[in-house]
């Protein structure tokens, strides 16, 4: 569907009138916090989020590079253990018949259907006994299993989509299961798999609660919670906060930009006759 | 290369999905060498049957053997079958070298010796020039030789087809139905063939099978099983235009039997009816003791065929040579040609006499 000539003008309209209001917002919010430390004088002059200064100073106040190297080590665990178990796994449940497969299937979809919100404090309880709190394992372990739920229903659907001669010739020529799901079906399914790395991998980067309440030691805090740090009694540093949003941000859009073609394929596989 | 043709057989096979049962006590015997195919309308069970034979489906009960050896509880790759797909299933991501030569990588074969082999198929199937390209940059016909390269390049015990002529154009099908049967002869390698078009099966098969209903209705030579149909069913499904069925009542006169429908009247010697009748069977004078209405004209160029409605449920197809004109709904007078009517079983569809 291409978007019609006004729809578009109204469209930039838009969002042209929110950038405006945006950076006033902005300032007036800062200039009102500050109002009684810096009196009125100031009023009006905090850092606008636009320089780059204001994203060292959050970088450096922040402590990002080490809460970014958290993160990275986070989530390439995560989607490098979600991707590898549910590629499998959505093999299995998607190609194969036997026993339990449904009721099974079904069990893994309660990972994505429960709230984890709730599940949160017996976990805590769970990792703190095993004396996993304040370790990667208590951020890696239950993302991983959290995203399994996704990733092998995803998976499911993609291996299911694809012709089933594909894998049956792939048999009769003498191949392996496991040589027909390498060789064959994941070299195909690679939109299907992007789509579901960029997602855990997104999922996983943006994951607050969890890092919250399973790490208090500073050295494994991840970059979300380092948004934390602009916050204060008195309230929120918003340009400092902002650029540091920006800064954690800027991975999953690199990362999504960088896969934008493949992940729209993904996205698409199976709503259009090929 | 497998050294000698294999026989294959189905002992009583069955197999059931569930409450359905798609293939029903198959039991068929195919010679080494021999290109068997098996034909029947959509859902008759003969894929299932060859895809019991690959190891894609595993019986419910019976027994098949390759070369003597019971392979029903063998997967695909010990079975040393090769297949051609009704849609090809070539692997998009791999080259027209790489699909020929997964085949026999994955059984491990020297790389040289892959190469070799690729290379000599597709100089026999004219792929030499296509061997860098993508399944996605071919055209129809060429994807349909790489899929039957890919078969070809392993020397397998039995090649199995799964009505692979049906998505090339009509020109092309005819062109791969001789290479196809060519290629069967030159390598000798036991195939079993299935298709829906009763014209590939009388063109290509050393023996035709004909399928309904998960059941073999028969198996014989392309040229018995038209003369001599077996059933209603049979002669319904194979020679094109359909033959004709027309049911008569049965007098005696004496010792002999009088089968008539309303102009339509036959004597023989035998009781039972249905009459059927050759399209070709009517007289191409357009004289003779019956009479019925033109409902459809076909002009083919070569010949055309007439839907003559004759009576009561009586629909004949009349073949005349060259571009014959008539008009529908004009009224004809024509005969049936002696020796040219099957008479066959009103209750069980057998058949009872031929050539009457």
């Amino acid at each position: 569907m291409t978007a019609s000539g006004v729809e578009r003008a109204v469209t930039y309209a838009v969002l042209a009138l929110f950038s405006v209001l945006c950076p006033g917002a902005d300032r007036g919010d800062r200039a009102d916090r500050d109002a009684p430390a810096r009196g009125a004088a100031d009023r009006g002059r905090a850092a606008p989020l636009g320089q780059p200064g204001t994203f060292r100073s959050a970088w450096d106040a922040g402590g990002f590079g080490r809460l970014m190297a958290s993160s990275v080590l986070v989530s390439a665990s995560v989607v490098a253990l979600t991707t590898a178990l549910c590629i499998p796994a959505g093999y299995a449940f998607g190609t194969m018949r036997f026993p339990g497969a449904t009721p099974i299937f079904y069990v893994m979809l309660a990972g994505m259907v429960v709230p984890f919100e709730s599940l949160i404090v017996p976990l805590y309880y769970t990792f703190r006994d095993a004396g996993l709190t304040d370790t990667y394992w208590a951020l890696i372990l239950p993302q991983t299993g959290l995203s399994i739920s996704f990733g092998t229903f995803w998976m499911r659907a993609f291996f299911r989509s694809v012709p089933v001669e594909l894998a049956d010739a792939a048999r009769v020529d003498g191949a392996s299961s496991w040589r027909v799901l390498w060789r064959v079906l994941v070299p195909i399914g690679r939109p299907a798999i992007l789509t579901m790395v960029v997602l855990v991998f997104m999922w996983t980067w943006n994951e607050f609660l969890l890092a919250l309440v399973m790490i208090s030691d500073q050295s494994h805090r991840t970059a979300p919670l380092g948004l934390s740090t602009f916050q204060s009694r008195y309230g929120v540093d918003v340009p400092s906060v902002s650029a540091a949003a920006v800064l954690v941000a800027a991975p999953v859009v690199v990362v999504y930009l960088l896969t934008q073609r493949q992940f729209l394929r993904g996205m698409l596989a199976g709503s259009i006759r090929g | 290369m497998s050294s000698s043709p294999v026989a294959i057989t189905f002992e009583g096979v069955v197999k059931r999905f569930g409450p359905v049962t798609a293939v029903d006590g198959l039991t068929l015997d195919i010679a080494g060498g021999e290109f068997m195919v098996l034909v029947g309308p959509s859902g008759c069970g003969k894929t299932t049957a060859l895809r019991l034979l690959a190891g894609l489906e595993a019986v419910s009960a019976g027994r098949i053997t390759i070369g003597g050896r019971e392979v029903q509880g063998l997967p695909p790759r010990r079975r040393d079958v090769a297949m051609v797909f009704q849609d090809y299933a070539l692997y998009p991501q791999m080259t027209v070298y790489r699909n020929l030569a997964f085949g026999l990588e994955s059984r491990k074969v020297p790389r040289a010796e892959v190469r070799a082999q690729v290379e000599q198929a597709a100089r026999r199937l004219e792929l030499d020039g296509l061997l860098d390209r993508k399944p996605r940059e071919l055209s129809g016909g060429q994807r349909q030789r790489v899929a039957l390269g890919r078969a070809l390049v392993r020397h397998p015990q039995a090649f199995l087809m799964d009505e692979p002529l049906s998505n090339l154009d009509a020109k092309l099908r005819v062109d791969m139905r001789a290479e196809i049967a060519a290629l069967q002869r030159e390598t000798g390698v036991t195939t079993l063939f299935v298709t829906h078009d009763q014209v590939e099966a009388m063109t290509m098969g050393d023996r035709i099978a004909v399928m309904r209903a998960g059941v073999l209705e028969q198996v014989d030579t392309p040229d018995r099983v038209y003369a001599e149909p077996a059933n209603v069913f049979v002669a319904g499904f194979i020679g094109s235009p359909a033959m004709a069925f027309c049911e008569l009542t049965a007098r005696r006169q004496g010792d002999r039997f009088c089968l008539g429908n309303g102009a339509l009247q036959l004597e023989v010697g035998v009781e039972e009816v249905p009459e059927t009748v050759r399209p070709w069977s009517a007289e191409a004078g357009m004289a003779g003791p019956f009479e019925g209405v033109v409902d459809s004209v076909e002009v083919l160029g070569r010949e055309t065929f007439l839907g003559v409605r004759a009576g009561e449920g009586v629909r004949l197809t009349a073949r005349l040579e060259g571009s014959a004109r008539h008009e529908l709904g004009e009224r004809l007078r024509f005969g049936v040609e002696r020796g040219t009517a099957h008479l066959f079983d009103t209750q069980s569809g057998a058949a009872l006499a031929h050539s009457v």
